[in-house]
């Protein structure tokens, strides 16, 4: 892993766009760190935190609203979290703004639009 | 020597066929073999489709990457990604001659397009054409398995394949419901001239989904230019015209108003729907009256719509054909819109008056007086009476029949402050009305507006007399009841006044009566008193009952005449009397009445015809039955100029009504009471107490309940058996008091001589007691006759004597 390149953690349980946004984020020059499900992201979100996390807010095992409640509460972290969520899904997403996250962005997902709204995060920090 | 048994031999009913256990045993082994054949074809074809899942979610996973790079590959890249970039086009091409590959990829792009928008997505698009995967969508169009052709449609409809319209268009019209549907939005998606094709050839009927899902297909195109519509709502099919009516109205194609104005009257209740909601959406008030034309043909849910539209857009003189909807339509929703929709067109025309409760409106001496200390609650509960009273008021009006609006009596405040406004305004055919108003059997009916017409009155007069189940009436109870308690609290207020605080013009506790005092002084105050009280002789007030005989004797046998408080407005009269539970007949001038000598004696001689009447039954006691039965005497008149100035004349009057009174109250039995509200059961404990505690009244009315037919046979027996002891009980005690009467009478008369309440009542229980079938005590009567006389003489001024010279009247006329 490049430790010059922001660290951003995907997680998304679709394996292709999963696949493709890897694809992007990595050509964009992100050190991309991939999660299929919530187990994968609480196993990696142990042992390090990430500079921006990427998320889908439904997921298995645990989903986008559970990671972001763990972040901000166990881990007492305030990484930039982006949520993925479909179109329409407004309770969760005002759920998820609640407990912490930083942006939100609706499928069907464009990838363009994804680069800017994570540069922007990390412009924050 | 050997004995033989005999022997028995089984003989089988039922011999059992013989079974071929060759041929089970082959059955068995084909059927065993069929099971496994079918478990193993299940088992292999499902493996098969796993392990194609499988390889084809591991090929996906294999070109993902693949496409990735197809996708985001820039112009601008670097040379060595530009070198990759060729490379794996070079390496995709040789994937692609695999038809597995090809379905792979096909998958992946297609999944793709559903995750990604933006340019992202343009590019998947393009990727599809590019790699040429579109021609394998093509032939699946060809195949003749239609699961196959609608895949195809599908395909090539979700990668925006433009070309594909023309061979798509042409299963627009295709027998299976499936293929024509994806037909149906892959041709509107496609081109924008799509949905002319659609409109124009579709000859199936388009769901309500597929119109949906086409109207979400046109909302989300970009750069649509919507065609006019309007050139589809003289299709020949139903489902275009209507499904071109809501294009026109979600486009706001506002262009076709003959058109829509027309369709209003279609057969079709849905397009009929939807061209009102495109007339009311763009406003076109010249279909108000094609609306109002096709109405009454209309179902509920259209016409609801209509009156929606009507009150949109209508004007005032539309107002007319909807006040006829409110009256002619039965449907009550369609009424309401109705009203509704005449406030849409003229706003507070129809005001609610569904559940308001009737309130009167406070009198401005309520409201204003200083000095009345009325809690808000007190006040609170002091409307709600009124406007109790109102509402029966008002039903009473309405239940009396042949009654036309100007023959509506005024309201008893107005016609008061009407006879103090006219004191000398004589009105001879209220007097006459009221008069016969006298007559009238029902308390109800005095309150009731007179006809003024004679034709009426006549008729009125014609009416049969009710029988003894009109006394029962639980209304006139209550009001005898209400009459009782009133004249009591009535009596109170009245002792209790302070002459001095009257002076002071306090008001008393009971604000709403007629404020008087009492004036022992003679001078000023005095004569401007009469002056007032002769007002008050010109009001004519009739009691509907005088619950209270005893009360009311009390009130006027008083010797101190009340005159009327200095200084009390006519208003103060319209508010007191407003609350008293008499009804004003009219004014009249109460010179004019008692001039004429005949006026004093028209009532008495009403009484005196029903006496005469019922002197031909000598079996009965003639004044019982005459004062307790005759329904006629159930209500009587009592002049306020009674009350207030007793004078010799009105005496005459009074005495008979205070017995109408008295007589009145003793028909009423307690037990009526309990009657009216309890069970059976307690009905039959209480018929066995009666014996005990009854008197005449009770027997009245124990056996009235045993000829009413709507009783209870068991009760009706009861009562029969109770009324034959309480008669029995009742001759015993009338005969042990009728020995000691006259000596008893006697005694008292002696004692009570100077006291004129108690002479006139003695006078008047002598006079019953004479009135008796018991005509050997005339000698009697003509004793208290002569001592009544002496009376008169020394008493002349005492106003009480009026009673005692009516029976005393009444006697005379009786002896001939």
């Amino acid at each position: 892993m490049d430790i010059s390149k922001p660290r951003l953690l995907l997680a998304e349980d679709d394996e292709l766009l999963a696949s493709l946004l890897h694809f992007r984020l990595e050509k964009a020059g992100y050190s991309v760190k991939l999660a299929n499900d919530g187990r994968a992201v609480k196993e990696f979100l142990s042992s390090e935190i990430p500079d921006i996390i990427v998320s889908d807010i439904m997921m298995p095992y645990f989903s986008g609203i559970e990671l972001i409640s763990y972040v901000r509460k166990e881990l007492a972290s305030q990484v930039p979290i982006i949520i993925i969520s479909t179109a329409g899904n407004e309770e969760n997403v005002l759920s998820a703004f609640e407990l912490g996250a930083n942006d939100f962005i609706a499928k069907p997902v464009s990838p363009s639009e994804l680069l800017v709204r994570v540069g922007r995060e990390l412009s924050k920090v | 020597m050997s004995l033989e048994l005999p022997k028995y031999q089984v003989l089988p009913l039922i011999n059992a066929p013989k079974i071929q256990t060759d041929l089970l045993w082959d059955l068995g082994l084909l059927f065993i073999g069929l099971g496994l054949l079918y478990f193993l074809s299940i088992f292999f074809f499902r493996n098969k489709l796993s392990r194609k899942s499988v390889s084809m979610a591991k090929r996906k996973k294999e070109l993902a990457p693949l496409i990735s790079n197809f996708l985001f590959f820039e112009d601008d890249s670097s040379r060595e990604e530009k070198e990759e970039y060729l490379n794996l086009k070079v390496q995709v091409r040789e994937l692609l001659k695999e038809k597995f590959n090809r379905k792979a990829l096909t998958e992946i792009l297609m999944d793709l397009q559903k995750d990604l928008s933006g340019d992202a997505q343009e590019r998947i698009y393009n990727l599809y054409k590019d790699l040429g995967l579109h021609q394998d969508a093509f032939k699946k169009l060809k195949s003749w398995r239609w699961e196959v052709i609608s895949e195809g449609i599908l395909e090539l409809t979700q990668m925006q394949v433009g070309e594909a319209f023309t061979m798509i268009r042409k299963f627009i019209n295709h027998r299976r419901g499936v293929v024509r549907k994806q037909a149906q939005i892959a041709t509107v998606t496609l081109k924008d001239e799509g949905i002319n094709y659609f409109l124009d050839s579709n000859k199936y009927r388009i769901s309500e989904w597929q119109q949906l899902k086409l109207l979400d297909v046109l909302r989300h195109k970009e750069d649509f230019e919507p065609p006019r519509f309007k050139a589809w709502l003289t299709s020949k099919n139903r489902d275009v015209v209507l499904f071109a009516l809501r294009l026109i109205k979600y486009y706001k194609q506002n262009d076709a108003q003959a058109s829509l104005i027309q369709l209003v009257k279609h057969k079709n209740n849905q397009i009929k729907s939807e061209a009102i909601g495109c007339i009311k959406e763009f406003h076109f008030s010249d279909a108000v009256e094609t609306l109002k034309a096709v109405f009454w043909r209309c179902g509920t849910d259209v016409k609801l719509q209509l009156l929606d539209a009507i009150g949109m857009m209508g004007s005032k003189k539309d107002i007319e054909f909807l006040q006829s909807i409110e009256k002619k339509e039965n449907n009550f929703i369609v009424k309401s819109k109705a009203l509704s929709a005449i406030n849409a067109i003229s706003p507070e025309s129809i005001i609610p008056s569904e559940g308001i409760l009737e309130t009167l409106e406070q009198p401005d001496e309520i409201a204003e007086a200083p000095d009345q200390q009325l809690s808000t609650t007190e006040d609170s509960i002091l409307r709600e009476e009124v406007a109790e009273e109102q509402v029966f008021e008002t039903k009473l009006e309405q239940e009396s029949p042949s009654i036309n609006p100007t023959d509506i009596e005024p309201d008893p405040v107005q016609t008061i402050s009407d006879s103090l406004d006219n004191p000398d305004s004589p009105d001879e055919e209220i007097l006459e009305a009221s008069q016969e108003n006298s007559e009238q059997p029902n308390t109800q009916e005095t309150m009731t507006p007179k006809p003024s017409n004679p034709k009426d009155t006549k008729e009125q007069h014609q009416q049969p007399i009710p029988d003894e189940e009109h006394l029962l009436d639980q209304e006139m109870e209550d009001e005898i009841i209400f009459e009782i308690c009133f004249m009591e609290d009535l009596q109170d207020i009245l002792d209790e006044a302070d002459p001095e605080k009257e002076a002071a013009r306090e008001v008393l506790p009971l604000d709403f009566l007629p404020i008087v005092t009492e004036t022992d002084e003679k001078g000023s105050a005095e004569q401007e008193a009469d002056a007032e009280a002769s007002i008050l002789k010109n009001m004519e007030v009739v009691a509907e009952i005088i619950g209270s005989g005893d009360v009311m004797d009390e009130v006027l046998s008083d010797e101190q005449p009340f005159a009327v408080r200095e200084g009390a407005s006519e208003v103060d009269f319209e508010l007191d009397f407003n609350f008293l539970p008499f009804v004003v007949e009219e004014a009249m001038d109460l010179d004019n009445m008692y001039s004429e000598e005949n006026a004093a004696y028209k009532e008495m001689e009403v009484v005196f015809e029903e006496i005469t009447d019922l002197t031909e039954q000598p079996d009965e006691s003639i004044m019982d039955v005459d004062w307790e039965l005759n329904p006629r005497f159930e209500k009587e008149k009592l002049k306020i100029g009674d009350i207030t100035a007793p004078q010799q004349e009105e005496d005459e009057n009074g005495s008979v009504i205070l017995e109408h009174g008295r007589q009145e109250l003793s028909t009423f039995s307690i037990f009526q009471e309990f009657f009216r509200t309890c069970d059976l059961e307690s009905k039959l404990i209480l018929l066995d107490e009666i014996p005990a505690v009854g008197e005449e009244k009770e027997l009245l009315f124990v056996q009235m309940l045993a000829e009413n037919e709507h009783e209870d046979a068991q009760l009706r027996k009861k009562a029969r058996k109770t009324a034959e002891i309480l008669q029995k009980m009742l001759a015993k005690k009338e005969s042990d008091a009728t020995f000691g009467n006259a000596a008893e009478e006697e005694v008292q008369e002696k004692t009570l001589l100077g006291d004129e309440v108690q002479i006139v009542s003695e006078a008047v229980q002598s006079t019953v007691g004479i009135l008796e079938p018991d005509f050997e005590l005339a000698e009697q009567a003509e004793v208290i006759e002569l001592q009544a006389h002496k009376e008169e003489e020394d008493q002349s001024d005492n106003s009480n004597t009026s009673i005692f010279e009516s029976f005393l009247k009444i006697i005379d006329k009786l002896n001939g």
